[in-house]
């Protein structure tokens, strides 16, 4: 009995560790694209951590957690994302263009010009609100890696 | 109607797209239809409200045929900004190219408001739009799957088709599409027809 308390402490410590409050995860990437109209997207990388996603907010405009799927007749269609949006040591969270996104609606056409950098703030469950300044890229750029 | 890309196609070539920029070969890098089907033929409403005779207007030019939207926040502006940025880069193959963006949400893609839209993007850019029978024929001449709107949400075939000015569809591209793959092929496919097929 004790030698069964004591693998149920040691699993519950371990999936404890590996999964809530092991560190902010470091965000990477991150840009806000922008085409001029009342939309945009937020794209970034968080890995590196544990801990879930809340709420992403930019200037004030609270993101909608989306994500772009493929139909089996090859049409894509986007809707919103279920379920919790965690990072553990093993699995990044990435925010993509094409995949799952964050975005911004009901914006003020022209608020924004590639090369602005605006507030983006990260609301983690455990470690709360984290602050960057992202750049706003065109959506010509929003793919990455320095080429579209 | 034209033969519809398989799905099987699309995957992987929206594998290759996510993949890295290739570096120019001389080749097309976008998706090569192997057995080029030619232009369709249908009539749309332009954003001047004029009918628009896509296979007569665009005949002899480099092609790029879009179905999209204008609420699209994802998959439209980046596919689109590419194109208006890469072509931007190329004056002489601009002259002799033709957007063409197809706004399928029915309920919203007015006129005005595709012309305000791809004014943002690139003001040489044509858009079409028509009634829900009109657009669904047009998508089928295409070859590609009928959007459909569900919850206000639009589901829609997210690939450029290509046709050369030799009338011929060579190539799409998916979703995903680097810059460098079009800074590459737009060229090639400007030629196609002019100094003969490649």
């Amino acid at each position: 009995m004790t030698a069964l308390r004591l693998a149920a402490a040691v699993a519950l410590a371990l999936v404890s560790a590996s999964c809530v409050g092991r560190g902010v995860p470091e965000v990477s990437s991150a840009r806000v694209s922008y085409g001029g109209g009342e939309t945009a997207m937020v794209y970034l990388v968080a890995e590196g951590g544990a801990d879930r996603l809340v709420e992403v907010r930019v200037d004030g405009i609270i993101g909608h957690f989306h994500e772009t799927v493929l139909d089996e007749d090859g049409r894509m269609t986007m809707r919103p994302h279920a379920g919790p949006l965690t990072v553990t040591p093993s699995s990044p969270l990435v925010f993509e263009p094409g995949g799952l996104h964050i975005m911004l609606t009901g914006l003020d056409p022209g608020l924004w010009t590639p090369g602005d950098r605006v507030e983006v703030i990260l609301v983690w469950e455990e470690a709360g609100s984290r602050r960057l300044l992202v750049p706003v890229v065109d959506p010509a750029s929003a793919l990455g890696g320095g080429d579209g | 109607m034209a033969r519809r890309i398989p799905r099987h196609v699309l995957a992987v070539a929206l594998l290759l797209a996510g993949c890295a920029a290739p570096a120019p070969t001389g080749r097309l890098q976008g998706v090569v239809v192997e057995d080029p089907t030619p232009k369709p033929s249908f009539v749309l409403t332009d954003t001047a409200g004029e009918r628009y005779d896509f296979a007569a207007r665009t005949d002899g030019k480099l092609t790029l045929l879009f179905f999209g939207y204008t609420s699209c926040p994802d998959i439209c502006p980046v596919q689109l900004s590419q194109i208006a940025e890469v072509l931007q880069q190329m004056p002489d193959v601009a002259a002799r190219t033709e957007v063409v963006f197809v706004g399928v949400d029915w309920e919203r893609d007015t006129p005005e408001r595709i012309r305000s839209y791809l004014d943002r993007i690139d003001p040489r850019f044509v858009g079409l739009t028509g009634t829900p029978e009109e657009l669904r024929a047009a998508q089928e001449a295409a070859g590609v799957p009928p959007a459909f709107i569900e919850d206000g949400t639009v589901a829609h075939a997210s690939w450029v088709i290509a046709y050369a000015p030799d009338g011929l569809n060579r190539t799409i591209y998916p979703f995903g599409t680097r810059q460098a793959t079009w800074r590459n092929d737009l060229p090639i496919l400007a030629a196609m027809g002019e100094g003969g097929r490649r």
